[in-house]
């Protein structure tokens, strides 16, 4: 157990060193200078290079590269050009709003995903299979901000259920909160729904053909027992691995439900990061991105221990 | 009527006919055998009895079982009869144990199902079976995973669990094929004794008429669906009534012509080889396991002979292989042939290459399925410096289909229209055709049907003579090395454990090693044979 813990632990320090020296240097290559952008193109050169002083843009790169670095470590994100607040300060108000999107959506998209994977691979091959596949495959064509703008029409606007957007915040209560994310989680979990309940199927369709589960049957263990008991845990291996992969996704990758949905989250912060030439915040969310990303397959590679005890090396 | 008899029994398979009007009985405390070649029906008369069939099926017929017709029960009545009076063993142990659960919980499974044991009680039970069936002390606790087992023991398990609930029958499906043979005499040797202390009915099926003639007392032959003959395991024997069953017995234990055309050039000299795997714990770790592979190998080959290597699983015959194909790094020692030295992964000397080839186990992974046959057997030419023109190739490849026994129509074709046997033949054209000096047979015949195995084994032996081919043949089945090689050497665990002549070393072994090995081979007895004429 220990090995794989520290082996893991160690291929996670790696990559957030490597991240940080990739995200920093790209942002220094691409062209525009913020002091320059924030004072517009008439600006004295005299003007632009006493706020590149300000900002702390006069230093060389790896000067900068290392305060960022010892700075994030104990929390310091720097202070972003254009709103001049604190990095964290804008993180942490939309944090708030992108993580608990990103697991109300992954909830959502695995309550829905797993019964139809396992409905499906134990009708392998029939209509019923083939149908509820038909509708996987629609989940992932539908354009999500399209499905958001009908469930918008349907459940806000004709319905008067939901509100169209925008969200109370935290201190307004926990329900008031979950009801207004409802509907772009559920936006969002359509299509990751629709992608895990296929790799629940495949993988499960796998496990029913292997000789464990034909042993389980022969010893007396009806259909679905041998599904919960033998099948569905050894289905699960790769389903843990495409939830990983979604979870960091959604935080990042919701630009577009959070514009339709008007929702302050991190998504939009690097949007208009990137537009205003915002380096440091758009260095320090990215890398924020990152280490989520990388947190949450270390907690997958980690559930994968309790799954599978090939992994739990004995001494 | 016996407790347990088909009558009758028809299956179809996506409208194909799958078993055709089988009928047999069995009483209590009998060991049926079911003997028959891969594709004979057997497995799916197995899955019958227990309803365990795949999809699309239509059976027809009955199943009768202490007077009742199972074959029309519903799935929820099978599941009550499953595991508790009719139990199954599968082929593969690797495979039939469930990896993510620790080994007693599965033994334990049965009971939890089909009785009213608590979960203590039911480990406690598992743990008694476990003990029974003679797994190692320290594999009895809790926590201990499939992973961590050898096959054998795999087995044993499997074994425990199908006994767990005292069942009246146990189906055991070539329990022993994927084991070495003193792994199966073990477990043959335990399914007697239970059938012999507790009255168990044990239906055994297999391909392997020895492993039959060692426990059965009456026998079956299948072919394409059908039961040709039952009856009797002497009488079938001895009388050998049916042509098929004749074919069968003669080509158990089938010894080809002896090839005796050696000389005193050494082609191939091994000079004490070691090598070993480092398995490092993770990626900048300094800790590494090494595992000696092998250690400190040596042997010579002369021209012209057909040179054996047996040994259990495990016993570094196949890393042998790698290491003198050069696709394994030494890391003492020199292999040469044709005293130039084989160097590991590197491929500058195309002409020690071309001197040697290999023909694998597997049939069915040894080829690539999207090619045809022509450019299949054609792939070692470009081991030649001579540039072959397109004819002279087709020449080439339509002249090696013939040498072994195909159709230059054939070359067209592609790979899964042929059968298992076809395709070993189509491997050893592709090993043959630019006339290597040492052909490799890395268990070559081991997966292949006795009457197949006979063909190939003749196919390779007249070759052989033909061409003044030097073999080197990998095998874990020690009755086909004996037959076919000069001399050989006998493997454990990556050591030389004796070497000489073949037939000197198979039939009087001087290490115990050896004869555990020899006295493991089940063999039928000529007296069974030959109707008691010739003593064994």
């Amino acid at each position: 157990m220990s090995s794989y813990f520290f082996s893991r632990l160690k291929i996670l320090i790696l990559s957030l060193f490597f991240a940080s020296l990739i995200i920093f240097f790209m942002i220094e290559i691409i062209p525009g200078d913020p002091a320059s952008f924030m004072l517009g193109i008439n600006a004295e050169p005299e003007t632009v290079d006493a706020l590149r002083k300000e900002l702390g843009l006069d230093i060389s790169r790896f000067e900068r590269y290392f305060n960022w670095i010892t700075g994030m470590l104990i929390g310091d994100f720097g202070v972003s050009y254009t709103y001049r607040v604190p990095v964290s300060e804008l993180v942490m108000a939309r944090i708030g709003v992108s993580i608990p999107l990103a697991l109300y959506a992954i909830f959502l998209s695995t309550l829905i995903a797993i019964p139809i994977g396992i409905f499906s691979a134990s009708n392998h091959g029939n209509f019923k299979d083939w149908s509820f596949m038909g509708f996987t495959q629609l989940g992932i064509a539908i354009p999500n901000f399209w499905f958001a703008m009908v469930l918008v029409l349907i459940f806000s606007i004709y319905l008067k259920w939901f509100s169209a957007g925008g969200v109370p915040g935290w201190d307004k209560g926990f329900f008031i909160n979950l009801k207004a994310l409802t509907l772009p989680a559920f936006a969002l979990a359509l299509p990751q729904a629709s992608i895990l309940a296929r790799i629940m199927r495949s993988a499960l369709i796998e496990t029913l053909s292997q000789d464990y589960f034909r042993t389980a049957r022969a010893s007396g263990l009806t259909f679905f027992q041998a599904v919960k008991k033998h099948a569905f845990r050894n289905a699960l291996i790769p389903v843990l691995t495409i939830i990983g992969l979604q979870f960091s996704f959604l935080i990042a990758g919701a630009i577009i439900i959070e514009n339709v949905f008007f929702l302050p989250g991190i998504g939009r912060l690097i949007f208009q990061g990137i537009v205003q030439r915002d380096l440091i915040v758009v260095e320090s969310v990215v890398m924020l991105l990152v280490f989520s990303v990388i947190i949450v397959n270390f907690l997958v590679d980690m559930a994968y221990l309790y799954v599978d005890p090939r992994l739990r090396v004995k001494k | 009527m016996s407790f347990f008899s088909i009558k009758n029994f028809n299956l179809h398979i996506r409208e194909k006919k799958i078993l055709n009007d089988i009928s047999f009985d069995l009483d209590k405390g009998e060991v049926l055998g079911i003997a028959g070649e891969s594709g004979s029906g057997k497995s799916l008369t197995a899955l019958s009895i227990l309803n365990l069939l795949p999809n699309f099926s239509r059976k027809t017929g009955f199943i009768y079982f202490d007077n009742k017709c199972i074959s029309d029960f519903t799935d929820k009545d099978m599941c009550k009869i499953r595991g508790k009076d009719i139990s199954m063993i599968f082929q593969e142990p690797m495979t039939a144990l469930n990896p993510l659960k620790s080994i007693n919980e599965q033994v334990a499974e049965p009971l939890l199902i089909h009785s009213n044991h608590s979960k203590k009680e039911a480990l406690e039970i598992a743990n008694y079976y476990l003990e029974k069936v003679e797994l190692p002390t320290n594999l009895l606790n809790d926590n201990v995973y499939p992973h961590e087992l050898s096959g054998g023991q795999q087995q044993r398990v499997l074994i425990a669990k199908s006994l767990v609930l005292k069942p009246r029958i146990i189906i055991a499906d070539e329990p022993t094929t994927s084991l070495d043979v003193t792994t199966q005499k073990g477990i043959l040797d335990l399914l007697k004794n239970l059938v012999n202390q507790d009255g168990i009915s044990l239906l055994l099926i297999t391909h392997d008429l020895a492993v039959l003639a060692q426990c059965a007392h009456r026998v079956a032959i299948m072919k394409s669906g059908e039961i040709l003959e039952i009856g009797n395991l002497e009488e079938i024997f001895k009388t050998k009534k049916h042509p098929y069953t004749k074919k069968l017995l003669n080509s158990v234990n089938y010894s080809p012509p002896k090839k005796n055309t050696s000389s005193k050039n050494i082609l191939l000299s091994v000079k004490s080889v070691s090598t070993s795997y480092y398995n490092s714990q993770s990626l900048f770790s300094t800790k590494q396991n090494k595992s000696n592979i092998l250690n400190d190998i040596s042997f010579e080959i002369y021209e012209g002979e057909i040179f054996g290597v047996v040994g259990e699983s495990g016993s570094g015959k196949s890393t042998l292989v790698k290491t003198i194909l050069g696709l394994q790094n030494l890391e003492k020692g020199e292999i040469l042939i044709k005293n130039k030295i084989i160097k590991a992964n590197k491929f500058d000397d195309l002409s020690i290459r071309s001197m040697m080839q290999v023909v694998f186990q597997d049939p069915y992974g040894s080829f690539n399925p999207r090619h045809r046959i022509k450019r299949l057997i054609a792939e070692p030419f470009f081991l030649l410096n001579t540039i072959q023109t397109k004819k002279e190739i087709d020449e080439k490849v339509n002249y090696a289909l013939e040498e072994v026994g195909l159709s230059p129509n054939d070359s067209y074709k592609f790979i899964h229209e042929f059968s298992g046997g076809q395709r070993q033949r189509i491997a050893i054209a592709r090993a043959l055709i630019i006339k290597p000096k040492l052909l490799i047979l890395d268990e070559a015949v081991s997966s292949l049907d006795v009457s197949i195995k006979a063909q190939i084994l003749d196919l390779l032996v007249e070759l052989a003579y033909r061409y003044n081919l030097t073999y080197l043949f990998v095998s874990h089945d020690l009755s086909v090395v004996q037959n076919i090689a000069n001399r050989v050497i006998v493997m454990k665990s990556g050591e030389i454990v004796e070497q000489g002549k073949a037939k000197q070393i198979l039939t009087k072994p001087k290490k115990d090693y050896t004869k555990s090995l020899v006295e493991a081979i089940p063999i039928i007895s000529r007296r069974l044979l030959n109707g008691g004429q010739i003593a064994k």
